[in-house]
């Protein structure tokens, strides 16, 4: 405690320096508080629009389907699909299981004909846990009941339709055979991140039953978990809950292996942060380490005298070192302050961005904050050691001073 | 699904028109007249050469001359004669399925009947498989006139889901049986493809139609033609239509 005390009168024995030391922890920690909030944000937002839009937190297919999905084959439908779905409904971490269909169809409004992805959708079991009802900005959700589709803002733009009107619906059926029909605009959804699922859109499963000729039929069933950490794991549970010869005709994956553009962006802005982030610190250890090393050359004669009226070399050592961790500490609770001055500001009004339609994973158009009480612990943590390395070589050079050396120079 | 309008307007134009429905009794059976059609569409064995041209909006028409070797119930040899890029490029038909063979590539590529052919109008199915009776329960819906001749009006419906299409109706010449028009229905009832037979010429010793007009009914200004310029009706040997020989 006597060396803390006395470390910390040193400390402010020079209070510019000392501010100076303190100003790259500051911004290095502020910074890593306020980027890992948003980093967080990014992550959260993206994997919960992904899977609430469009691959859910697992797909269940047959098996097979997943080599050849990008034909979205619709005679690899799924064999006995009501069993398995009432399986996982009555899994507690379950909170939906809805069967669907993806198919390629060719839409037609007032001018010509497009090719689109169609996914039908169980409306009702769907609603609480996907996010087309809050999509929805001209008409509403679908019914189970309709004969109508949910076209975005941009392919209804192509189209030149809007609610109400009539679309055509060319697709191939389950028999591999042409099939027509007309569907009511029911609604259109402005997906809430630009992406190139501007091309698809929705209807209802029944509807698309009857159109393909698949009754009772579809080819995955999507499982959204109340924790996304689960899906595996229910898997899992579900597989064991059947037969050999049931599981021998199943394949399921989680959401990562519908998102790889998701996951990769992750992976790389998690790396690029390390390495950012490491560098920033580095700079700030070696602004200490120039620092404590001027301190330490300057209280030579101090430290010779300490050292002589009996101050052990690892007292000296710890004092020194003190100082360091003292000054990184303060650094890192005023970058936390900062950062968090940040977080809040910008968690409340947000950043936007213009990623523009382009983008092949969720980009919101607002990015906002996500704070815990992890990163600031966590700078703090790094600030005092951060602290601790930079002065480190300092504290090792006024251990090995000679005392005799010292006080006869001076 | 009906095609609640369509039905009307062949009601209707059944009353306007009667003095061109006949008896029930003095009808032919549906199959007698859709054989008789078959027949005179194309000789139950022959070798013909056509031109298929795919007409699209603001574009160049495409032509393809292409030799056809067809027999009822062996298959049907489709060998491309231009354009240039085309040349040794070989489809055949054979039990429902479709396998293209390409000059350079060892193994024939099978693909679906339904697609389309050249990217054209026409389906594969539409140029090699023209025995309808195997496919569809046929019956008679009536007479009418078409454009001054007397025609059968048949309604052809899919025995089996799997088939290209669910119903077709057909406008057979009752003096001639040359088919004048087919309308292709989905499932849903909605009227696909229309397919306009035109230009009678003498082709393998009778009269028949050497035009063939397929248009699509979800985009009026795209269609394709097959003229036929020349047809004789020859034996044909089942080993013509193997993958083998369409390697050859």
């Amino acid at each position: 405690m006597e060396l803390l005390k006395l470390a910390a009168r040193n400390v402010l024995r020079n209070p510019r320096r000392t501010l100076l030391d303190m100003a790259a922890f500051v911004i290095c920690l502020s910074m890593l508080v306020f980027f890992v909030g948003v980093y967080r944000f990014r992550i959260v937002d993206g994997v919960t629009k992904a899977t609430r839009y469009r691959s859910a937190h697992l797909q269940i297919h047959a098996l097979g389907y997943d080599a050849i999905a990008r034909k979205l084959p619709l005679n690899m439908d799924l064999a006995d699909a009501p069993s398995l779905q009432r399986r996982l409904l009555a899994d507690p971490r379950v909170r939906m299981a809805s069967p669907r269909i993806r198919f390629f169809c060719h839409l037609a409004g007032a001018g010509e004909m497009l090719h689109a992805t169609a996914m039908a959708i169980d409306p009702a079991s769907e609603s609480h846990a996907s996010l087309l009802p809050e999509a929805v900005v001209r008409g509403r959700y679908l019914k189970n009941a309709d004969a109508g589709v949910l076209l975005s803002e941009r392919l209804a733009r192509l189209l030149s339709v809007g609610v109400g009107d009539s679309v055509r619906l060319k697709a191939r059926t389950f028999h591999d055979v042409p099939n027509l029909v007309d569907a009511v605009v029911i609604g259109i959804v402005r997906p809430p991140f630009n992406s190139l699922d501007q091309s698809a859109f929705f209807l209802p499963l029944d509807f698309a039953r009857e159109f393909l000729d698949m009754q009772g039929r579809s080819t995955e069933i999507a499982v959204m978990m109340t924790d996304i950490s689960d899906a595996l794991p229910v898997a899992s549970t579900l597989v064991a809950s059947l037969t050999p010869a049931q599981r021998a005709i199943i394949e399921y994956f989680d959401w990562r292996h519908y998102e790889p553009a998701l996951v990769a962006d992750i992976f790389i802005d998690t790396r690029f942060l390390a390495v950012f982030f490491s560098i920033l610190l580095l700079i700030s250890v070696f602004i200490m380490n120039n620092s404590m090393s001027m301190s330490v050359f300057e209280r030579m004669r101090e430290f010779g005298t300490m050292r002589a009226l009996g101050m052990s070399r690892e007292h000296l050592l710890a004092l020194v070192s003190s100082e360091s961790v003292l000054i990184g500490v303060a650094g890192s609770l005023a970058g936390c302050l900062l950062g968090g001055v940040l977080c809040w500001y910008f968690g409340t009004h947000g950043i936007p961005t213009d990623v523009g339609e382009l983008s092949s994973i969720p980009v919101s158009p607002r990015f906002y904050v996500i704070s815990r009480p992890v990163e600031f612990a966590g700078c703090i943590v790094l600030g005092a050691f951060s602290g601790w390395l930079g002065g480190l070589r300092a504290a090792l050079r006024a251990r090995s001073l000679n005392v005799v050396d010292v006080i006869s120079a001076a | 699904m009906h095609n609640g309008p369509l039905s009307l307007i062949l009601a209707a134009l059944l009353a306007r028109l009667p003095a061109a429905a006949a008896a029930p009794g003095d009808l032919p059976p549906a199959q007698e007249i859709l054989r008789a059609a078959e027949e005179a569409l194309f000789p139950a064995s022959t070798v013909m050469r056509i031109v298929l041209t795919d007409h699209r909006p603001r574009t160049k028409p495409r032509g393809f001359r292409i030799e056809v070797k067809a027999a009822r119930n062996l298959g049907g040899l489709l060998s491309f004669l231009s354009p240039p890029t085309e040349i040794g490029k070989k489809y055949l038909f054979k039990d429902r399925s479709v396998w293209i063979s390409i000059p350079g590539l060892p193994n024939s590529i099978r693909v679906s009947s339904k697609e389309a052919f050249m990217d054209s109008t026409f389906a594969n199915n539409d140029l090699m498989d023209t025995g309808y009776s195997d496919d569809y329960d046929v019956a008679l819906e009536g007479a009418a006139l078409r454009e001054g001749r007397p025609v059968y009006i048949l309604s052809c419906t899919a025995k089996t889901p799997q088939v290209a299409y669910q119903r077709i109706r057909m406008s057979i010449d009752r003096e001639t049986s040359i088919p004048t028009e087919f309308e292709f229905f989905t499932r849903s009832g909605l009227l696909l493809k229309t397919c306009r037979f035109s230009e009678r010429k003498m082709l393998a010793g009778r009269l028949r139609a050497a035009r063939i007009e397929m248009k699509d009914a979800s985009a009026p200004e795209m269609f394709s033609t097959i003229d036929i310029e020349q047809m004789t009706a020859v034996a044909l040997a089942p080993n013509v239509f193997s993958t083998e020989n369409s390697r050859k």
